[in-house]
């Protein structure tokens, strides 16, 4: 139960953070900003690292970490560069649906492959959720479609 | 084809590509995590991308940001982006990356609507449509069959 928690909690952290990163983007820049977010980042992972982790220090805990996991960071900072690429010049009603196919495709193939959580019935829930996600953002295009119609026949 | 075709291609495909990278650095994090512990993945996950940004501010010869005239809340997505990996490199292994996908986008969707009608955060006032229950049912259903 936990878990599902954490995971939901996960989902409301993902919508404040570019909001919140918007916003200053648009008053600093988009560097500055990703900056401040790892600085900041740095620091609060530094001190719980300190407070929860240290038992593995002195452990030998890094000959354990194959050098390919450290690539994780080079991932992230192309994933920063690529968000601020495509978030202002996507349609919105498409700003959800392409990321959630990438990831639905990548999901399943690491629960396949990686991490033997693959169920077949996995990959149809992830279809009809798809279905849902395009029905809502159909729906968000036409209503935007009539305003805007609506306010250029006012303008007439 | 047409520049501005192509340009919209390029936009579409980038957006696929994060999709891709998301559970791509949240699985590397997650095995690095279980490797030594998470505490250390996200502290090396944050401290690196301190160093690169630091460098790519040095390059682009801009400042730092200046902290007097910052808010107090523009702190916080640098503290959720280590809740995010802290959470990702937790529950991944025990769920699996599908399922933790699922729920987040239920948190995602409850969230963003709240923001949109109620327009907190700064962000405009967008009352919820009634009509987007539909797809919510759907995601709804989506989300019980995958525990069928």
């Amino acid at each position: 139960m936990i878990y599902y928690l954490l995971a939901l909690f996960m989902g409301v952290i993902v919508v404040i953070t570019p909001v919140l990163n918007g916003q200053l983007t648009l008053k600093t820049s988009t560097y500055k900003t990703a900056h401040l977010s790892f600085m900041v980042g740095g620091f609060s992972a530094t001190v719980i690292f300190l407070l929860f982790g240290n038992s593995i220090i002195g452990s030998g805990f890094l000959s354990n970490i194959n050098p390919i996991y450290y690539s994780s960071i080079l991932f992230g900072v192309f994933l920063i560069l690529l968000m601020n690429y495509y978030s202002s010049r996507i349609p919105a009603f498409l700003i959800v649906i392409i990321p959630f196919v990438g990831q639905t495709i990548t999901g399943v193939l690491v629960d396949y492959y990686l991490i033997d959580k693959f169920k077949f019935t996995k990959l149809i829930g992830a279809g009809v959720i798809l279905i849902g996600l395009f029905v809502n953002a159909q729906i968000e295009k036409r209503d935007r479609k009539r305003k805007l119609l609506k306010e250029n026949q006012g303008v007439k | 084809m047409l520049e501005s075709e192509k340009g919209e291609i390029m936009v579409k495909f980038s957006a696929f590509l994060a999709g891709i990278l998301i559970i791509f650095v949240n699985y590397l994090n997650s095995v690095m995590g279980q490797g030594s512990s998470v505490f250390f993945a996200t502290t090396y996950y944050h401290l690196s991308g301190f160093v690169i940004f630091t460098i790519i501010l040095f390059l682009k010869k801009e400042s730092f940001i200046n902290f007097k005239e910052l808010q107090l809340r523009y702190y916080l997505p640098g503290l959720f982006s280590v809740f995010t990996i802290l959470i990702a490199s937790f529950v991944m292994p025990v769920i699996g990356a599908t399922l933790l996908m699922a729920f987040n986008l239920i948190g995602q969707t409850i969230t963003s609507n709240l923001i949109d009608h109620y327009g907190l955060l700064g962000m405009p006032k967008r009352p919820l449509e009634k009509k987007k229950l539909i797809g919510y049912s759907i995601i709804l259903l989506g989300i019980i069959i995958m525990f069928l």
